[in-house]
């Protein structure tokens, strides 16, 4: 059978109905190119998380075989301080974060988006923090800019401020160090932003110009309903992606989360219980727990999202 | 059938690729190694890589029949890999096992009963007794000693003669201590202080602790042994350094990672506290030379300090070919040329034999070390048993009740019961 007639028989059973046996090779050819992407999603996500499941209710020190415990785990969570303490830690990472992260990510699109020269070189150098600022390098060099005669002190000294604070040495400035970490990646929001942006078209602006709108009321009543998509995307992408944040706290606090747990994140704390004490099934529990809380705060963004985001289409 | 054919190709490569990259998976060093072939792995800084890889070289020319695969990393992400692969079965055969989790993986079944192999393969009787019986939990050996370790204080001669500071002896007790760090730290004026705060340092209150007439945990390892009072007394002694200069405030003692952060490295205290062996990693990040003290004692005599084993060799229960390992460990620990590789890297040598033949120049920072260890093996107390199951979780538990203390988020006698009530689960 030649390519073409095969083409033809496909467009005859296209008439009829989807029985055909053309047809039935496509599906099966189609699954074959789906087989890569499915094993991975079988054999490298779907199946560790079931495993997960389970060793979240059993006492699992990595060593020995594990322990069925039932929902000891999870019940131990209510009691345990350190696990309060690094939600606290976490939440405040994700909810100041965040929102000013995305609130700098806007800020730059609209600046770039007036069309200055060179566009395409500022988009790229404020990119670039988005892919470096999870790395360890930086943390590393985060560091060093805020040690105690780091950088950041060198500069408030110059200009006469005594006794600069110790920001990453001290519980109260640390986990603000953290924080502008995370603001200072907001390439990627921004880029996304951007291409936002350039969709508005721009006749709903000639239009209120010509109606006498001032620049900040086609700001509130053209650009923002129109990004809302948009800024919804970002939301729930980086809200997933901060509650994650390991790397940075990791090394900035030399794996402790310190000081006094002051950088202490979930996920470190995890971390720390899995490989450091050796608690498996507790870890496991506290996986599924962030899993619970993450899909929680993106259920309710989605369900608050039919209050204030505008679909154009 | 162009298309078909192209199609079929296609998944053919596809599944291939799949197939491939399962099985590369599968193929890690070391673990499950048939005979002929070990895993070697060992945790440590570039000094540690480059003597361990140079080593391995030398077996290879001794018994051409091994062949080794190597497995290194730093301390921290070394122990992450390790548990997974213990947890997998596919540990390296021969592992580098620090002090803090030998009990962790010796109770746990991870590490194989190596009695039957002492004395017959492995050669420990060049050993101190305290040293060699480290590696031994309940009467059976589970690692050979690879070094020998003990407390010390390393101070800072040039930098306290230049605040016009007496530089001290050994005999300093914790009280005269006190005094001479916190004059120290007035003449500092701010800038030095006398002592590196220690307040959360595990590791030297068991000194302290059996200063104090009791071990740090009961014979069975099953609690602590020391007093609640003990504890609170050690962590009141610091805040009290804290107020009057004698340690530095706590956002100053918080930014200590590395050895070239230490206060006493950036010239910020006179003096310093850790295994004697570190003073070969902390000498080559100053500029000005260290001596080697004993830390100092209660009642001026040293029976809280102890020479023991900080890191084993040791063998994973999964091992195949534990024979073959027995014999690659004697090597590490007794062969000319793998103590005259290794020198101080791993810490002062085990046996006697080893620190003569490397001959050390007693000024070198290893010489300092091999030296002190030779002073005080007389001098020290008994050496504890081995760590507890579960005592890396204490270590920091401890140092992070200190913490919580110098930043005034708890007091010495709350943090003292809450250690305590912690300990209890923790060693349960």
């Amino acid at each position: 059978m030649s390519a073409l007639s095969e083409i033809r028989s496909l467009s005859r059973a296209g008439r009829s109905d989807f029985t055909s046996e053309a047809n039935k090779k496509e599906e099966r050819a189609a699954y074959l190119f789906l087989l890569p992407w499915l094993a991975g999603l079988v054999l490298i996500t779907a199946g560790p998380m079931l495993v997960s499941l389970y060793i979240s209710l059993t006492d699992y020190n990595l060593l020995q075989a594990p322990n069925w415990v039932g929902t000891d785990n999870y019940t131990q969570m209510f009691s345990d301080e350190r696990l309060k303490n690094s939600l606290g830690v976490t939440f405040i990472y994700v909810f100041i974060s965040v929102p000013i992260q995305l609130a700098a990510a806007l800020g730059l699109a609209i600046a770039l988006n007036y069309g200055m020269r060179g566009l395409s070189f500022y988009r790229s150098v404020y990119y670039l923090p988005s892919l470096l600022g999870g790395s360890v390098a930086i943390a590393v060099l985060w560091r060093q800019l805020f040690g105690t005669s780091g950088l950041v002190n060198q500069g408030l000294e110059a200009i006469g401020v005594a006794n600069p604070p110790a920001w990453i040495s001290d519980p109260s400035t640390a986990l603000g160090t953290l924080i502008t970490l995370n603001v200072w990646t907001f390439g990627a929001p921004m880029v996304i932003f951007l291409a936002g942006l350039r969709q508005i078209p721009t006749m709903y602006y000639e239009a209120a110009s010509v109606d006498g709108a001032s620049q900040l009321r086609q700001f509130w009543r053209i650009t923002l309903p129109l990004l809302s998509p948009i800024i919804f995307f970002n939301l729930v992408l980086q809200i997933i992606h901060a509650f994650q944040a390991f790397t940075q706290a990791f090394i900035v606090s030399g794996g402790t989360g310190g000081p006094s747990d002051s950088t202490m994140f979930f996920t470190l704390y995890l971390y720390q219980m899995g490989f450091g004490n050796f608690q498996m099934g507790y870890a496991s529990a506290m996986a599924w727990l962030l899993l619970i809380i993450v899909g929680a705060f993106t259920a309710i963004n989605f369900a608050a999202s039919r209050y204030w985001v505008f679909y154009d289409d | 059938m162009n298309i078909d054919l192209n199609r079929r190709q296609l998944i053919g490569i596809t599944l291939a690729g799949l197939a491939t990259a399962t099985l590369a998976a599968c193929a890690g060093p070391g673990g499950g190694a048939g005979a002929g072939r070990l895993g070697l792995a060992w945790y440590g800084g570039d000094a540690v890589h480059e003597a361990m890889k140079k080593l391995i070289t030398e077996y290879a020319k001794k018994d051409s029949s091994i062949s080794i695969s190597e497995q290194y990393a730093a301390f921290a992400d070394y122990w992450d890999k390790l548990a997974t692969q213990t947890a997998g079965r596919t540990a390296p055969d021969v592992v580098r096992m620090s002090m803090s989790y030998f009990s962790d993986y010796a109770n746990r079944g991870a590490l194989l009963d190596i009695s039957k192999y002492i004395d017959s393969d492995i050669n420990i009787s060049d050993m101190p007794r305290d040293v060699a019986e480290s590696g031994n939990l309940d009467g059976k050996y589970f690692g050979v000693s690879q070094s020998s370790i003990a407390n010390a204080a390393f101070v800072d001669p040039e930098l306290i003669g230049s605040l016009g500071g007496s530089v001290p002896t050994d005999d300093w007790t914790w009280e005269s201590f006190a005094d001479w760090a916190k004059a120290i730290g007035a003449s500092g004026a701010g800038k030095v202080y006398g002592s590196m705060d220690q307040g959360g340092n595990f590791q030297l209150f068991e000194s302290f602790a059996r200063d104090h007439g009791t071990e740090l945990f009961t014979a069975n390892g099953s609690a602590l042994a020391v007093d609640v009072d003990v504890i609170e007394d050690w962590w009141s002694y610091w805040a009290d350094m804290r107020t009057d200069r004698g340690a530095p405030p706590a956002s100053i003692s918080a930014e200590t990672t590395g050895f070239d952060t230490w206060p006493l490295a950036k010239g910020i205290t006179a003096v310093g506290f850790g295994w004697v062996q570190q003073i070969a990693f902390l000498q080559p990040v100053m500029t000005r030379q260290l001596e080697v003290l004993m830390p100092p004692t209660v009642s001026g005599e040293a029976k809280g300090l102890f020479v023991k084993c900080l890191d084993f060799w040791s063998i994973s229960s999964n091992a195949k070919d534990p024979a073959a390992a027995a014999d690659l460990i004697d090597f590490l620990i007794n062969d000319d040329v793998a103590i005259q590789t290794l020198g101080v890297v791993l810490g002062v040598p085990p046996t006697q034999r080893a620190i003569d033949l490397l001959a050390l120049d007693p000024t070198s920072p290893a010489g300092k070390a091999a030296g002190y260890i030779e002073r005080v093996r007389d001098l020290a107390g008994p050496a504890p048993a081995a760590w507890p199951t579960g005592y890396n979780e204490l270590l920091s538990l401890f140092a992070r009740q200190a913490q919580d203390i110098s930043f005034d988020k708890s007091t010495p006698a709350k943090a003292a019961q809450d250690f305590q009530e912690q300990s209890v689960q923790i060693l349960s």
